[in-house]
């Protein structure tokens, strides 16, 4: 029995050339299908002398095994560049827009509000809220700013009836809280405020956070200590901080607090007038006539007020120039957010 | 308030002292200082007379002039109206460099040599005066330094000052506060009264009806006094801080005002009939003031009147009647002490604000009144050589001494400093305070001028104010750890917005008042608060809904170029109800404007508006547990046929629904409007924020689709309620095709409802659930007719 073994061996050839799965399929059938060519090597074993069948068939087993190893390589190799084929005519324009889903946003003011909020809790302090139209007692009288007080002449009060005023401050939040509960008081009171104010650095309707601090042996250095934690929070801990002496008839003593101009670096710019400096917020230890208004023993607490304004706080961390812009809900600016 | 240096230094010397670092010290103790202006001298410019003054020969308006300058003549070309020889006047020589770097150099105007200038007030910084060049007396001499009778060189500041301060009203206000700061003594001033023997009582008196809202009224009589331009180092002070002379009399009470912060008054003494009296207005009463407006009085107003008539609205300004006039020869001049809330009501409620209401107001040194009468009446004897009448008028009462003590460990403490106890005693001291040491108490006593200071947290503040802000240590509170956290409401506004940006809505935030014609259209008046003081009549009337707002806001973003727009908003509304306070609830409102999807390839199919805000509406209610029933809603400002009641536990918790088309038509809106507005306190009301994990089936559930043909009006929620009482097997139900038109009957709609089951123990057959769908499908045809497709 003689066989061609380098005849046979040019299925290695034949597989190498096969350029798709098809005709590698072929080549399959032509050596190991029914009629193949390697399967009539085991048809012809039975004509084989005893002697040599063993060699004979082992040599049929081995033909097999690199015919299928050698294959099977071929196979994936063929299937995969057959693939990577055919998802490149898949391929999409990846520049094309996506759904147009809408640009959705927060506005300015109210991502600032809710960035103090989240600096002040975290310090412990909690959240209070109260009606925007507020009676003039909680107002001004619980604030000690008695009628016919000049410190009336600080905020242009909108009036709905002689004694229901649209609040002038968040302070009224305080003064309710003062008057339902005991020390120790924590709170901050965000909100809508409203003066009778229109210009180009003045709008009706404004926002503000107020805190209130009133416990056993607080002191003024726990309040600069408060508010330059929050200032440095907000605005990074590099930003100086000072405290200036001001009026406020609910706080004695009372402060202003500067902060360094972010806009030149403390350099003097427009934006700070050349100072260097921006007012950012009012503050001070409460007026022992405060305490005696809502109850607290003015001899036994102690404690501080702040106040500011959210729109401010957002102009600077945004840059935005016009206050008016935050009322006018121009898709152009509230996108921006 | 402005304050001048050279003013100030009649007090206090504050000679070597930078001004950039006393404005600096002056701000960090409390008075802000808002602007400096520093004058320098005038090098180069002197006093001039004119010695030849003719018509330029080439120029109509221009005038040729010879001026001295005592050792030269100059030949100068002027173009002031009023030049005219024998002036003197304020000359700039070659050299000379004016206010706003105008440098005088030799020059050829009209082909003519002109070597200075003859200046105008504005030109050298005096004044914005630039009607002519200015004269001065001709009693000075050519050659001489203009910069001491223009009182330069001076340095001035703008002062913001709080309303406690009401001493920092005057010069010498800030020359104690100099003094303090710097630990500097103070001037006293000296001045010489010689009272003729004529009885200031022939004249007039002073009866006081109300002690208390006048407990101090004093009065002299001066004769013969001049009515002139002042004398310049009078009318330079003046324009100094900011007030324009005028004559010497009121210069004179200005002059007092502005360096004591006494106000004074003087009446022309022919028009005074009889007595002073100071007295309460009758009811409509009525005056003609000096600005020559006429007002009405009621009876709460004091008034200075004589016998007679009504003089004077105390404290606030005199008549027009009794004034200062080219013809005054004697005058009376009133020094009192008005009660400041009084003064304040009466000044708020005639919308009258003047230089003494503001002192008054805010409160006078009562103590130095009397002293101020002297001074006054010295100025109009030495200034307008008046002769002073023997006796003052009127009634003194001597103001309430406030004496109290404060420990100094207590201000430490409350500070947060460990200031020595003499470093706080030498603060004291130097603010007149009278510090008396015993042991840790110290007891103060309020100089008058310092109406302020009432209390021991009022010398906390002046301790801390002259010690320094900024030398305080900062320390941080102790703060107990039992907070609350952020209220429910807030939290969901909070959490609602996140998800309205990720929906893709904007944010608006809109004024709560608005014009009451617009608010008509959505909402009953009955309702509206009303501002009595709007800004403007565009917003009178507090919102009793949030959406207008909105609509509005859509408006501008349409008209601005915007095709589509998607916005929300939380705010209050604010509802009258008899209540004092009215009802202010706060709602969240929603709404699209045109298409959800904006223009684009890849936009999905386009949704009826109505169903998109319904799906952003029931994914904020899923995420707090809450289903609503949609009902059909009545309210007038909403499409009949679009609109529905969001109804929770049988209650309204709002609408949602779009906009009526004739009211869209009404207010121009291009776009359909679909909107929602819920109540936040409903809400949270019906929130669930605690419940229990609900167990599962373990094997997967199973779909089929149920089509059936029904009247197009047939609720769809029905039929899902329908299918799921069918069998408890059926765990979900929805609507997933609907399909009108061509091969359905008219009015009809094909309906197909996937329906999920599942069972907790095993794996439904399809025999199981075809027979359960077999069921379902005849209970839909029962309830509703509805036929197989």
């Amino acid at each position: 029995m003689l066989v061609d073994l380098n005849e046979i061996k040019k299925y290695e050839e034949e597989i190498r050339q096969s350029a798709t799965s098809a005709d590698l399929y072929q080549v399959k059938v032509k050596y190991l299908g029914k009629k193949g060519i390697i399967s009539d090597l085991s048809k012809q074993l039975k004509d084989v002398p005893n002697e040599n069948k063993k060699e004979f068939g082992m040599m049929i087993g081995e033909l097999r095994n690199s015919f299928e190893t050698m294959y099977d390589a071929r196979e994936k190799e063929l299937a995969q560049s057959e693939l990577s084929a055919k998802l490149t005519g898949e391929s999409l324009d990846i520049t094309m827009s996506g759904v147009p889903f809408n640009a959705g946003s927060i506005h300015p003011i109210m991502s600032v509000y809710y960035e103090i909020v989240n600096i002040f809790t975290s310090m412990g302090f909690e959240v209070a809220v109260g009606p925007e139209l507020e009676l003039d007692m909680f107002n001004f009288e619980m604030l000690n700013i008695p009628q016919e007080h000049p410190a009336r002449d600080m905020q242009d009060t909108f009036y709905v009836s002689e004694d229901t005023v649209l609040r002038t401050h968040t302070s009224p939040v305080q003064a309710r809280t003062m008057t339902s509960k005991n020390p120790p008081i924590k709170i901050i009171a965000p909100g809508k405020v409203y003066r009778c104010d229109y210009d180009i650095t003045h709008t009706p309707m404004f926002h503000q956070v107020e805190g209130l601090l009133v416990d056993k042996d607080i002191t003024f250095g726990d309040l600069k200590g408060t508010l330059t934690t929050f200032i440095h929070r907000m605005f990074g801990k590099d930003i100086p901080v000072r405290f200036r002496p001001s009026f406020f008839p609910f706080t004695e003593p009372s402060a202003e607090v500067d902060m360094g101009c972010t806009m030149c670096g403390g350099k003097g710019c427009r934006v700070c007038k050349g100072t260097g400096w921006l007012e950012i917020l009012g503050c001070g230890m409460v007026n022992n006539e405060v305490y005696k208004k809502v109850g607290y023993d003015p001899e036994l607490y102690s404690g501080f007020a702040f106040g500011m304004g959210i729109e401010r706080i957002t102009m600077l961390k945004y840059g935005i120039g016009d206050l008016r812009s935050f009322f006018e809900n121009n898709l152009k600016f509230l996108r921006q957010f | 308030m402005r304050i001048s240096l050279n003013w100030i230094n009649e007090f206090v010397d504050t000679t070597g002292i930078d001004p950039k670092e006393l404005a600096e010290k002056l701000t960090m103790s409390g008075l802000e200082v808002e602007a400096l202006e520093i004058k320098e001298r005038l090098e180069n410019v002197v006093v001039a007379k004119v010695l030849k003054c003719e018509k330029h020969p080439d120029a109509d308006k221009l005038s040729l002039c010879v001026v001295s300058t005592g050792d030269e003549e100059h030949q100068v070309v002027c173009g002031a109206p009023n030049v005219a020889a024998g002036q003197t006047v304020v000359f700039a020589k070659i050299g000379a460099e004016l206010p706003g770097g105008f440098k005088i150099k030799k020059a050829k105007i009209r082909g003519t040599e002109s070597s200075g200038m003859i200046c105008a007030e504005d030109e050298i910084g005096l004044s914005d005066d630039h009607a002519g060049i200015m004269i001065l007396p001709d009693s000075l001499e050519a050659g001489t330094d203009v910069n001491t009778f223009l009182g330069l060189p001076d340095v001035m500041m703008e002062i913001g000052i709080t309303p406690n301060r009401a001493d920092c009203l005057s010069m010498i206000g800030y020359a104690r506060e100099i003094a303090a700061i710097y630990g500097l003594p103070m001037k006293s001033k000296k001045y010489d009264l010689k009272e003729t023997d004529d009885k200031a009582e022939n004249y007039s008196g002073v009866v006081i009806e109300n002690k208390t809202a006048c407990p101090t009224y004093t009065a002299r009589v001066i004769k013969d006094v001049k009515l002139a331009p002042s004398p310049f180092w009078m009318q330079n002070r003046l324009r100094a801080v900011g007030v324009r002379p005028i004559n010497n009399i009121v210069d004179i009470t200005n002059y007092v005002c502005f360096e004591y912060g006494q106000p004074l008054h003087t009446f022309d003494l022919k028009e005074i009939d009889g007595k002073i009296i100071i007295r309460n207005a009758k009811p409509g009463e009525k005056m003609l003031f000096l600005d020559e407006k006429e007002r009405t009085f009621n009876e709460d107003m004091l008034l200075i009147a004589d016998e007679k008539k009504s003089l004077a609205l105390a404290g606030i300004m005199g008549g027009e009647h009794s004034g200062i006039n080219p013809d005054t020869k004697d005058v009376l001049l009133e020094c009192a002490y008005f009660e400041p809330k009084s003064t304040r009501k009466t000044a708020r409620k005639l919308g009258m604000q003047t230089d003494a209401s503001y002192r008054y107001e805010r409160g006078i040194d009562h103590g130095n009144t009397p002293d101020m009468t002297e001074y006054g009446a010295y100025l109009l004897q030495e200034v307008c050589g008046g002769k002073v009448c023997r006796g003052v008028l009127g009634e003194v009462e001597k103001p309430e001494i406030i004496r109290f003590s404060v420990d100094s460990e207590w201000i430490n403490k409350y500070l947060g400093t460990e200031i020595p106890q003499k470093d706080i005693v030498k603060i004291l001291s130097d603010l007149n305070l009278s510090p008396e040491v015993k042991g840790t108490e110290i007891t103060v006593t309020s100089p008058t001028y310092r109406v302020d200071i009432n209390g021991k947290q009022d010398v906390a503040e002046e301790v801390a104010r002259i010690y320094g802000y900024d030398n305080i240590p900062t320390t941080l509170p102790k703060i107990h750890a039992d907070g609350m956290p952020m209220s429910r409401e807030l939290t969901a506004r909070r959490d609602i917005a996140q998800k309205m940006k990720t929906l893709g809505f904007n944010e608006a935030v809109n004024y709560s008042f608005m014009k009451d014609d617009f608010l008509k259209i959505f909402d009953d008046e009955s309702k509206f608060v009303k501002l009595l003081n709007p800004i403007s009549e565009d917003m009178n009337t507090l919102r009793t809904l949030v959406f207008p707002g909105l609509l509005a806001t859509i408006k501008f973003n349409l008209n601005n170029g915007f095709k589509q727009a998607n916005f929300f908003e939380f705010a209050s509304t604010f509802i009258k109800t008899g209540e004092k306070l009215p009802e202010q609830k706060s709602y969240m409102t929603a709404a699209i404007a045109g298409q959800y999807w904006p223009m684009s390839w890849a936009a999905p199919a386009p949704a009826e508006p109505f169903y998109i805000m319904k799906g952003v509406l029931e994914n904020i209610l899923a995420s707090y547990k809450i289903t609503a029933e949609y009902t059909r809603s009545t309210r007038t400002y909403l499409h009949p046929g679009k609109g529905a009641e969001v109804m929770v536990n049988g209650q309204s918790i709002g609408f949602i629904g779009e906009l009526h088309p004739a009211i869209a038509d009404t207010i121009d809106l291009r776009e359909n409007v679909v909107m929602f507005e819920i109540s936040m306190e409903k809400l949270v009301e019906n929130a669930r924020f605690i419940y229990k994990f609900s167990d599962f089936s373990k094997f997967p559930s199973i779909y089929k689709d149920i089509s059936v043909v029904v009247d197009d009006k047939t609720p769809s929620v029905d039929m899902i309620n329908c299918i799921k009482e069918t069998s408890r097997l059926a765990e979900d139900a929805f609507l997933f095709d609907v399909y009108a038109g061509k091969g359905i009957e008219e009015g009809k709609a094909s309906r197909t409802y996937r329906v999920y089951f599942s069972a907790t123990d095993r794996t439904l057959t399809d025999e199981e659930t075809n027979s359960i769908l077999q069921k379902m499908i005849e209970n839909l045809t029962k309830q509703f007719g509805a036929q197989l497709r």
